[in-house]
């Protein structure tokens, strides 16, 4: 009983995450900024609708979903860092929205690197 | 407890609206593309909700699917995005 | 050592895979761990990578906790500015020459309160990496600091002493 009161308020702390990070996906102005609610919030709220799981279910089946999160933290951050590289490189990034950007200095001289093939 | 797991998957589904909204209206390939990996976290989501709320464990295989695909998906769109930046 | 490893892990996700902790689970993945890296072998490993038990224990500890707290200040900036959030491109000494470390901080940046790694430029040793929040220069050199202490806290855990030492006094100027 007590386990089924702790899964439950895990998935709704779970859901919100979630609902707070597609808010930032709509909200946030630009593809960077984007990205950041899409990645963290949404990792959290995976991680806590997970746990929320596992403690319903046989320790086997728990054990899977563990697996899940641990393809989460490996993925998330690649997916972040592609999304934004090629944000950046691409030109989607608007100078007005940042306070200071160190890379601009660099980037005439240098140019995006092409990618292999 | 049922009434706990049906606004638990109402919170999901209002963000899953919000991830369309950003998937339909763009403006970037790289929104849409970020924009459907988060819906597919959402329906993974959902679906752990599911295996919570039957108490059965016979989905969670998806689940290591489902988390699998998108990496792959995503990983290849937000690839493809770049290279035609760069050949624009 | 390296492919022992490898096969480690893999035979790891496999029993994870089936959910239960049997004698079949457990040599099936390891037998499927040895057929996968002698079929795709894993990349050549240049040197052995210094692992502090404690220090990594404390990395793991640091970025869960973090996860917690990047996702709350991403959250409020959303709730709090919207669309007139803003954000800064830093740029950061890189002070380790290992791929591995390098990888390992890309993705502690990624993971970490509302930063992306850029893009790394390995002859000149910087990363450019951009935070979500900062609205005037004294917000920009708190996210500096903050970046500087998730390159220290690995490199405690991975990096040689010598870098150890380099980036705590960066962290301290």
């Amino acid at each position: 009983m007590i386990l089924d009161i702790v899964s439950a308020a895990l998935l709704l702390a779970g859901a919100s995450q979630c609902l707070l990070g597609a808010l930032g996906l709509v909200r946030l102005p630009s593809v960077l900024s984007r990205m950041q609610a899409a990645t963290k919030p949404q990792t959290l709220g995976l991680f806590l609708i997970l746990a929320g799981a596992a403690l319903r279910v046989p320790l086997e089946s728990a054990v899977t979903l563990l697996l899940v999160a641990v393809f989460q933290v490996i993925t998330a951050p690649v997916i972040a860092q592609l999304v934004g590289r090629s944000a950046y490189n691409g030109g989607s990034v608007q100078p007005r929205l940042l306070v200071v950007d160190e890379l601009a200095p660099r980037m005439p001289s240098e140019g995006p690197e092409r990618p292999p093939g | 407890m049922t009434t706990v797991y049906l606004i638990v998957l109402g919170v999901m589904s209002l963000a899953g609206l919000l991830t369309l909204v950003r998937l339909f209206q763009g403006p970037d390939a790289l929104d849409r593309i970020a924009a459907l990996d988060v819906f597919i976290v959402l329906i993974i989501g959902a679906t752990a909700v599911y295996v919570a709320f039957y108490r059965d464990g016979s989905n969670i295989p998806l689940l290591v699917a489902f988390a699998l695909l998108a990496f792959v998906g995503s990983a290849t769109a937000a690839r493809l995005a770049e290279r035609r930046e760069w050949h624009r | 050592m390296n492919r022992a490893l490898s096969v480690a892990w893999l035979a790891f996700v496999w029993v994870l895979l089936w959910g239960s902790f049997t004698l079949l689970t457990v040599v099936g993945g390891v037998l499927v761990g040895y057929v996968v890296t002698a079929v795709w072998r894993p990349g050549e490993m240049q040197g052995r990578l210094p692992v502090r038990p404690l220090a990594l224990l404390r990395l793991v500890g640091f970025l869960a906790r973090d996860i917690v707290v990047s996702s709350a200040a991403v959250s409020w900036q959303t709730l709090r500015f919207g669309p007139r959030t803003r954000g800064a491109v830093l740029e950061l000494p890189l002070l380790s020459s290992s791929d591995r470390v390098v990888a390992i901080v890309a993705g502690a940046y990624s993971l970490s309160p509302g930063t992306l790694v850029l893009q790394i430029d390995l002859r000149e040793s910087r990363w450019y990496i951009y935070v979500v929040g900062p609205r005037d220069p004294a917000d920009v050199e708190t996210a500096r600091r903050a970046a500087l202490g998730v390159q220290r806290r690995v490199l405690a855990a991975f990096g040689t002493p010598e870098e150890h030492r380099t980036a705590r006094e960066l962290e301290a100027r």
